[in-house]
């Protein structure tokens, strides 16, 4: 196997978060026109609005604590599957709320880019 | 080459009706008009004759329909003009599958081309003997046909075993809607004549065999999970009854899942059986990019789930050679329970969590691929059972289509309950230790791709086992009888209330709520957090209003889009499907 899928998996989410965390605007790098991203119950299209919806997220400060973190790859092109759980700090909440998120990562040159972003809130 | 590059089939076979055009009775003419002119093809005996029409569809670019095996051994078959026909001559001598094809314009000796004379008949016979306002399609003794005999057509017994697929490949042409069809009295020993009446007929719903001479159930297997629809089914007439009669409608039940009657006896209760195949979730959890794999991924979560809580070992037909599973174990207590622990014992030995483990060797053991690595770690999880119907709720899912494979991407995340230890259970690994049966959350990430046959490949799989939802006592009916829960209980909003951490009361009672008239400064902080205080204000509203809980309520504001006036019309229009536990 010439890429070790699990490292791309691991580097790619703790630079997703990081960036999220700090300034989530710096995110649409990792997008394209064909990705989509579906958050809770919205559903977006396109690097402008993917990133409009993360930025206009109605709080300040983020953080997020990974719980797991697991992938696979899955298609011969080197497409990659990251399936993460961990939990989000809101603000000055001290209660993290817990979410599950999905990467559907695309291989384009040396790097990826996301082609699907599935993120929900654990309620159930 | 790898099968996950492969997926160039359709979903027809997942449990729908498939993706057929409505049907248009002028074809008929037009189909006969064009096609007609005959050639012929001998020296293809080196493979078969749809290997040899399709090499001359990739090699020459000339499409040859309604081909034919001619007593003489030739294919005859038919091209739309004189040009293609001359075309389709000059390729005269190419090499196929070992020999050299020799091509030929084909008339017959009384001057008509006899095969147009086929095409037509055969198309006449289906027009005479389909009721379009039934949807039915008559085939009973088609060897007593008047017309058919004049034409000579059952003469040869290489004719009679010709005429079911030639008629089934003009029907499936001519795209006819048909619902019934009675084959009664045709001398059938076996289905080898009309194996592709699933795919011509897919829609249908009532079926006789009456009076042929079948007399092995096994026959059926080849339509096995084809006919979805079939809902009567009549086979009296055939030494197949002469078996066990138990056996034969267990089995026949086994083959036909939607089947109600057979020869006149219920064997299924309908109503039940749609209640069954009913969608199970709430509309309101369920995100997907259109209907078909709205259609496609309910069916597959289903089906799928009803075995993995029964059957758990009869998937591993979904899973190939190159099919990857993982399990891992989010053990983050998001919440007070009191103290209590879960226990994820048997999900920790196979848990591959990559933020936790380092060693590159672990992490690919820890990734079961193939079906016997998937089969021994399914072994090792506890039995289980997912309530997607009778506790919707509880769950949620997306499904995205994945176009690269012609595949779909289902998430789903609920809670499920633990039933039985796991079939395999290695005492080495958790020693003398009594592993305690509870009820867990999960999500899990299904990649599903058609398979060459028509059905469905799950290529990767990975789940997550973590902690159950907070408010686990919402859902029972009990609970919801209570009067007491208020706003800031509902699964929506799993925010610990307000009360002070460490006071270790029991979730859902302890938000302390003004039971009946909610402000915002009732709202948990998590929602108060995700909307602005216009939203907040009109949430706040609503609930009041409509009385409904948070979870409903912020759910309806969400789908409204935050219009005011638009809530009180979904709400109208939703009022009574609601479930009882959407209130508060």
């Amino acid at each position: 196997m010439s890429v070790d899928f699990n490292s791309v998996a691991t580097e790619f989410t703790h630079f997703y978060y990081q960036t999220f965390d700090n300034d989530r605007n710096q995110l649409g790098n990792l997008y394209r026109e064909q990705s989509m991203l579906t958050f809770e119950t919205s559903q977006l299209q396109g690097t402008k609005d993917i990133v409009e919806k993360l930025a206009s997220l109605p709080f300040q400060k983020v953080a997020h604590r990974i719980s797991t973190l697991d992938a696979q790859p899955a298609s011969p092109n080197g497409d990659i599957l990251v399936m993460v759980t961990g939990e989000l700090l809101i603000d000055d909440e001290k209660n993290p709320q817990r979410y599950s998120q999905v990467f559907h990562l695309i291989p384009e040159g040396s790097s990826y880019f996301v082609f699907n972003d599935i993120f929900r809130l654990n309620y159930s | 080459m790898s099968y996950r590059g492969r997926g160039r089939g359709n979903y027809n076979n997942y449990g729908r009706g498939g993706f057929q055009r409505p049907p248009n009775p002028q074809n008929i003419n037009q189909y006969v008009n064009s096609n007609s002119i005959p050639v012929e093809i001998a020296g293809w005996n080196g493979a078969s004759m749809e290997d040899c029409i399709n090499f001359i569809s990739r090699k020459c670019r000339i499409v040859v329909s309604n081909a034919n095996i001619e007593p003489n051994g030739n294919i005859k078959g038919y091209v739309k003009s004189e040009k293609e026909a001359g075309d389709l001559l000059n390729w005269s001598g190419v090499k196929f599958a070992g020999q050299s094809l020799k091509i030929t314009k084909s008339f017959s000796s009384n001057g008509t081309n006899k095969k147009g004379n086929t095409i037509e008949t055969i198309t006449e016979f289906l027009k005479t003997r389909y009721d379009e306002p039934s949807k039915m399609l008559n085939l009973s003794s088609v060897q007593n046909d008047a017309t058919l005999n004049q034409q000579g057509f059952f003469a040869s017994i290489s004719t009679t075993s010709k005429f079911f697929p030639a008629l089934m490949k003009i029907a499936s042409d001519l795209k006819i809607d048909v619902e019934s069809i009675d084959l009664s009295n045709n001398n059938l020993n076996d289905l080898n004549t009309i194996t592709t009446l699933p795919q011509t007929f897919p829609k249908l719903i009532n079926l006789s065999l009456m009076n042929n001479n079948l007399s092995k159930l096994k026959v059926f297997e080849i339509w096995k999970n084809k006919l979805n629809y079939l809902r009567e089914f009549i086979i009296s007439g055939n030494p197949i009854l002469n078996n066990d009669l138990n056996v034969v409608k267990l089995e026949i039940m086994r083959l036909f899942p939607r089947l109600i009657i057979l020869n006149g006896e219920v064997l299924r209760n309908e109503p039940k059986l749609l209640e069954n195949l009913k969608f199970p979730f709430n509309s309101q959890s369920m995100m997907f990019q259109d209907n078909d794999i709205h259609n496609i991924s309910t069916n597959f979560i289903t089906n799928f789930y009803n075995l993995w809580d029964t059957n758990r070992s009869n998937l591993l037909q979904l899973y190939q050679d190159q099919s990857q599973f993982s399990v891992s174990v989010d053990m983050s207590n998001p919440h007070d329970l009191n103290g209590q622990q879960i226990d994820f014992t048997y999900y920790l030995t196979n848990s591959r969590n990559l933020s936790r483990i380092s060693a590159s060797k672990l992490k690919m053991q820890k990734l079961f691929t193939g079906k016997d690595q998937i089969a021994n770690c399914f072994n090792q999880l506890p039995k289980s059972k997912h309530e997607l119907i009778e506790n919707s709720h509880l769950f949620s899912m997306e499904a995205f289509k994945y176009n690269q494979l012609n595949g779909i991407i289902i998430n789903l995340h609920g809670t499920f309950k633990e039933t039985g230890h796991p079939d395999v259970s290695e005492p080495k690994k958790y020693g003398r230790k009594k592993v305690s049966l509870m009820e867990k959350g999960f999500d899990r990430c299904f990649v599903i791709i058609p398979s060459p046959d028509g059905g469905m490949i799950v290529a990767s799989d990975m789940l997550v086992i973590r902690y159950p939802t907070i408010f686990k006592s919402d859902a029972s009916p009990v609970a919801n009888a209570s009067p007491s829960p208020a706003p800031g209980i509902p699964p929506v909003a799993p925010s610990p209330p307000v009360a002070a951490p460490g006071m270790n009361q029991t979730p859902g009672m302890t938000a302390a709520p003004p039971a009946n008239s909610p402000g915002i400064n009732d709202l948990p902080p998590d929602i108060k957090s995700m909307i602005n205080v216009t939203q907040q204000e009109l949430l706040v509203k609503v609930l009041l209003e409509t009385n409904l809980n948070l979870q409903y309520g912020y759910m309806l504001c969400e789908q409204s889009n935050w219009d005011y006036q638009t809530c009180t019309i979904n709400f109208k229009n939703s009022v009574n499907s609601l479930p009882l536990n959407a209130y508060r």
